[in-house]
């Protein structure tokens, strides 16, 4: 059995406009999403991550390239493996003059679930008190969480959410970020695909990053900010006598107005043993991480979104 | 089943079909309250006003003066030169009667079988072709059948599913409507002590099954032409396209004058009617002193033919876009 639950290899996606125009949203991709875990899903907009998503899902058709879920090659055989998948795509999309709870009883029946699982559903996205009111009565957040619900109506072992947390407050975004956390804990496999870069990081164990359809990155969170490399706070006495030392010793160095930020490509204690020996003492060092949200400027600065080609 | 089940359920749901369903049955109804008032039998005051209208008519000047000339020169008024008695048939002929003034004819079943025998289920056919283009259409307008396609991605299934929720429900409307419109008819000229011929009873069948096939058809074509272009907009649009300018576009058609064999409303009720007679130019067969009037006959293999090919060429395009095309 793979140990991939998502698999995709060489996959291409081309839109033609009415005018003639060719245009690639996913150019030659290569995803792989380990069993378990939660892995991100990044990209700027229109770099393909939604329609990479609908394609594995079946409601867009690749051009070229092949796809797996849980190992059973998709679209061809999708139906096999569709019961273990549970997926918001965009934004939720229900029947607005029917109830929250018509919407998921009908998605319920269709997969021949009852109404205690509707219920379950309901309870865990709080909208037990809210299941009886129309779908477009309910707020931005309230079609999140029922299209959430959606999901959990199958009980999946692979979870796709495509911008979870759009139009949730503070509370609403904590809520599906441990709901998130909680579900890859407990063995479901959660590809998120999220802007929130700080809300990725803290949630998830690995990430692909995509640009013009592209991979541009990919795997766990820590081997993605270690190949940024790290850079060091230096406080001293004298920054400008600092900053001459440093440099005539082959680091690079910036300043601004906190002190002096000193390439860390080499080992710490050289910094303090080269200023040290110009009686510089050094009152902070301070090793600075790259975040995810730096990590992913640096990498997608020079895409164009929805390049055409 | 499962599914069909689901769409039943969806199509119950659906505010808007209950809304078509609810004027699926009130307007026959109103139909037949209308024969009911038009036909109703003439009472002893509508007899008296009548006889004293006659009456007063009869005084007229101009109606004395054209009995007048009638008796002076019968042969000018056809048919009285050879009379014994030219009094009597002058003054048949001029002078008003009290049956003049009463206009209602007594309920005719059998010419009910004609007139709205053909316009309940073509009435039913337009409603149902709309129940069947606004329900998944909303689908389509609401974005929801791609979360539908999640929960069951193979989309033949689905489509059939929803195919068959219509087709089911307009078989039922279909046969519950006409059976109470044809119920209500012969009950009504029973009610009336009028005759109910046996043939009647021999064409009813035949008609409201015709009609419920048609009707059936309407909603699986609306539906089609949804699945086709995804929005009940676009579907509303064709219909009223044909509709209208249809007509016009086949009637300048070189077909050698027999145009109207081609036209949407002429294969209806000769399916309906189980054939009909139609104008064709080319058949100018049957003359009178007025001139030549050519008809043809459209027959029920002939309607079932045009009508069955429209069906399955849009049923066959809806479903092979819904399952190749993307879904938004």
């Amino acid at each position: 059995m793979s140990d991939l639950v998502i698999e995709t290899s060489g996959l291409r996606k081309e839109f033609r406009s009415r005018r003639g125009g060719l245009r690639v949203a996913v150019d030659d991709l290569d995803l792989a999403v380990p069993v378990g875990g939660v892995h991100g899903f990044l990209g700027p907009n229109g770099s393909g991550k939604t329609t990479t998503i609908r394609m594995l899902l079946g409601l867009a058709g690749a051009t070229a390239g092949t796809m797996r879920l849980f190992g059973t090659a998709v679209p061809a055989h999708l139906p096999d493996v569709a019961g273990r998948v549970g997926a918001v795509v965009e934004s939720p999309k229900f029947a607005p003059h029917f109830t929250g709870r018509q919407n998921l009883s009908l998605l319920a029946r269709t997969i021949g679930a009852g109404t205690d699982r509707v219920d379950a559903a309901l309870e865990t996205v709080r909208l037990t008190g809210r299941d009886r009111d129309r779908y477009k009565s309910y707020s931005l957040g309230m079609k999140q969480r029922l299209a959430i619900a959606a999901t959990l109506l199958k009980d999946p072992d692979l979870l796709i959410l495509d911008e979870p947390t759009n139009g949730l407050d503070p509370a609403g975004i904590r809520e599906i970020r441990d709901t998130i956390r909680d579900l890859g804990a407990s063995g479901v496999t959660v590809l998120l695909s999220s802007h929130i870069l700080a809300e990725v990081q803290q949630v998830c164990t690995s990430a692909t990053i995509i640009g013009n359809g592209r991979m541009l990155a990919s795997g766990t969170v820590e081997e993605l900010l270690a190949t940024s490399g790290t850079t060091y706070r230096v406080g001293v006495g004298d920054p400008a006598a600092a900053q001459h030392h440093l440099e005539a010793a082959g680091f690079a160095v910036s300043a601004d107005e906190h002190g002096l930020v000193v390439d860390g490509s080499r080992p710490a204690d050289e910094i303090t043993r080269t200023l040290a020996a110009h009686d510089l003492w050094v009152t902070e060092l301070t090793p600075l991480r790259v975040d995810l949200e730096t990590f992913f400027l640096d990498l997608t600065r020079d895409e164009t979104l929805g390049a055409a080609r | 089943m499962r599914l069909l089940g689901v769409e039943l359920t969806r199509l119950r749901w659906r505010r808007a079909v209950l809304v078509l369903v609810v004027a699926a049955m009130a307007i026959p109804a109103f139909i037949l309250g209308a024969v009911a008032w038009d036909t109703r039998p003439v009472s002893a005051a509508e007899v008296a006003a009548a006889e004293e209208q006659a009456a007063a008519e009869r005084d007229q000047p101009y109606i004395q003066d054209e009995l007048e000339r009638c008796l002076e020169n019968p042969e000018q008024y056809g048919g009285f030169v050879d009379s014994d008695d030219p009094q009597v048939q002058c003054e048949e002929m001029i002078l008003p009667r009290a049956e003049w003034f009463l206009f209602r004819q007594p309920l005719d079943v059998e010419q009910q079988l004609q007139d709205t025998g053909s316009a309940v289920p073509v009435l039913l056919f337009v409603l149902l072709l709309l129940v069947g283009a606004t329900f998944v259409g909303a689908d389509w307008t609401s974005g929801s059948i791609s979360n539908q396609l999640l929960f069951e991605p193979r989309r033949t299934r689905v489509w059939a599913a929803k195919a068959g929720a219509l087709a089911l429900l307009a078989a039922v409307v279909a046969g519950v409507v006409q059976g109470a419109f044809w119920l209500g008819m012969t009950t009504l000229a029973r009610a009336r002590d009028l005759p109910v011929p046996d043939d009647v009873w021999d064409r009813l069948p035949g008609l409201v099954g015709r009609g419920t096939v048609l009707v059936v058809a309407a909603a699986v074509l609306g539906y089609s032409l949804t699945m086709l272009f995804r929005s009940t907009v676009a579907t509303l649009g064709i219909v009223f396209a044909v509709a209208v300018a249809g007509t016009f576009v086949i009637a300048v058609l070189p077909l050698g004058g027999d145009n109207e064999r081609w036209m949407v409303q002429t294969n209806l009720l000769a399916f309906v009617q189980n054939g009909v007679d139609y104008y064709n130019a080319q058949n100018q067969v049957t003359c009178d002193g007025f001139g030549c009037d050519g008809m043809s006959r459209l027959s029920l293999a002939g309607a079932t033919a045009y009508l069955g090919t429209i069906l399955v060429v849009v049923g066959a395009l809806g479903l092979a876009t819904f399952r190749r095309r993307d879904v938004p």
